[in-house]
């Protein structure tokens, strides 16, 4: 006998629509998750991806945690940055500058299309760009929701170039020093690291990027969840940012998932726990809207 | 936990696989999951469970020849 099709057939809200969002002579292509119609309309997600590498291994969980909030009645909408991905420009043209006034246009884009709360949801370097929206547009109902956030652009600017020192020690190259990258990037202006022509504009303005130095507004609630492959306490320079908000009466939930660290995993992997207690934050603190 | 343990574990995450090593794993060159991404991460991972600051100079191709050399690189350095 056949068996009854499953009541989770994918319908096409599941997929994700793509799209080019003209802003400012660039094409950011961007893929929009409508809210599902058969739920209460419960508020926009705005997604800041990733950086370089990162973003591409992290595609595939960002897609899935995008459908599930569509199933929640949320509308989301996850760009790629401006010379990253399918956008328009070069990688070495892109600048935090850009993206940040990208995601801005994007943020308003959004608010036009629908009512409701906003939310900002935000992965590695990504959590850090919109803890600074965020704190820029004092949002007074608006949610943050950061995985595995990076906090100080120096130190993720160091992890970055030693992916260059790496791939010189594995094709026996020259030795060289972090050090050595940097005066470099100074001299020439653009470095080649794995692939992305970072440009020495993008690199000083990441470098200057510390969330500790943004005044979080009061109002905001935040997810902070941090996956690792075994249980940890969380970093003492995370735990020390959690600890200031809540100083400042931010509202700040943290949650330790374990899993494999998907945006930097050889093979593309898929955190399901991660995805599910992100769902279940949200349920805690959005009220459908209407 | 052992530092040789806890060295096992990182390295074993930062390349995903679910195979055991030990001591005498060949890993750069070896494996082919040992990449440069895997390289940094077994770095960062390193200085967060152990405390240590890892200096551009001290990586080196040799610390990553095998699990065994690895670790007592870190050795070393707690």
């Amino acid at each position: 006998m056949l068996k009854e099709k499953s009541e989770n057939t994918p319908v096409t809200f599941h997929t994700g629509t793509p799209f080019f969002l003209e802003h400012s002579s660039r094409r950011l292509f961007s893929l929009l998750f409508n809210a599902s119609p058969g739920v209460a309309f419960k508020g926009v997600i705005l997604h800041f991806p990733a950086f370089g590498e990162e973003m591409n291994k992290s595609r595939a969980m960002v897609v899935l945690q995008a459908r599930a909030m569509s199933r929640q009645g949320f509308t989301v909408l996850v760009p790629d940055y401006f010379g990253t991905g399918d956008s328009s420009g070069d990688f070495s043209e892109a600048s935090w500058r850009i993206w940040l006034e990208d995601m801005r246009y994007c943020l308003g884009w959004l608010q036009n299309l629908a009512d409701g709360p906003v939310i900002l949801w935000g992965l590695r370097l990504g959590a850090l760009m919109a803890l600074e929206l965020a704190a820029e547009l004092e949002c007074k109902y608006s949610q943050l929701v950061l995985w595995n956030p990076v906090f100080q652009g120096e130190q993720y600017m160091l992890q970055f170039l030693r992916l260059r020192l790496a791939n010189n020690m594995m094709s026996g190259e020259i030795k060289n020093k972090v050090a050595d990258l940097e005066q470099q990037l100074e001299r020439e202006g653009v470095l080649e690291v794995a692939g992305y022509e970072l440009s020495t504009l993008m690199f000083k303005e990441i470098v200057a990027r510390k969330a500790i130095t943004l005044d979080i507004p009061q109002a905001q609630k935040i997810f902070l969840v941090y996956v690792a492959p075994t249980i940890k306490s969380l970093p003492a320079p995370v735990q020390a940012l959690v600890d200031q908000w809540l100083a400042a009466d931010v509202s700040v939930e943290t949650g330790q998932v374990v899993g494999p660290q998907f945006w930097t995993t050889q093979e593309i992997s898929q955190v399901d726990e991660l995805i599910e207690r992100t769902v279940d934050w949200f349920k805690t603190v959005i009220e459908p809207s209407h | 936990m052992s530092v040789a343990l806890q060295i096992i574990d990182i390295v074993k995450d930062s390349m995903q696989i679910d195979y055991s090593i030990d001591i005498d794993t060949a890993l750069l060159g070896a494996v082919p999951e040992f990449d440069s991404m895997a390289v940094v991460t077994v770095l960062t991972s390193l200085e967060e469970s152990f405390g240590i600051m890892i200096n551009d100079d001290e990586v080196d191709a040799s610390i990553f020849e095998t699990v065994g050399a690895l670790v007592s690189f870190v050795e070393g350095k707690v």
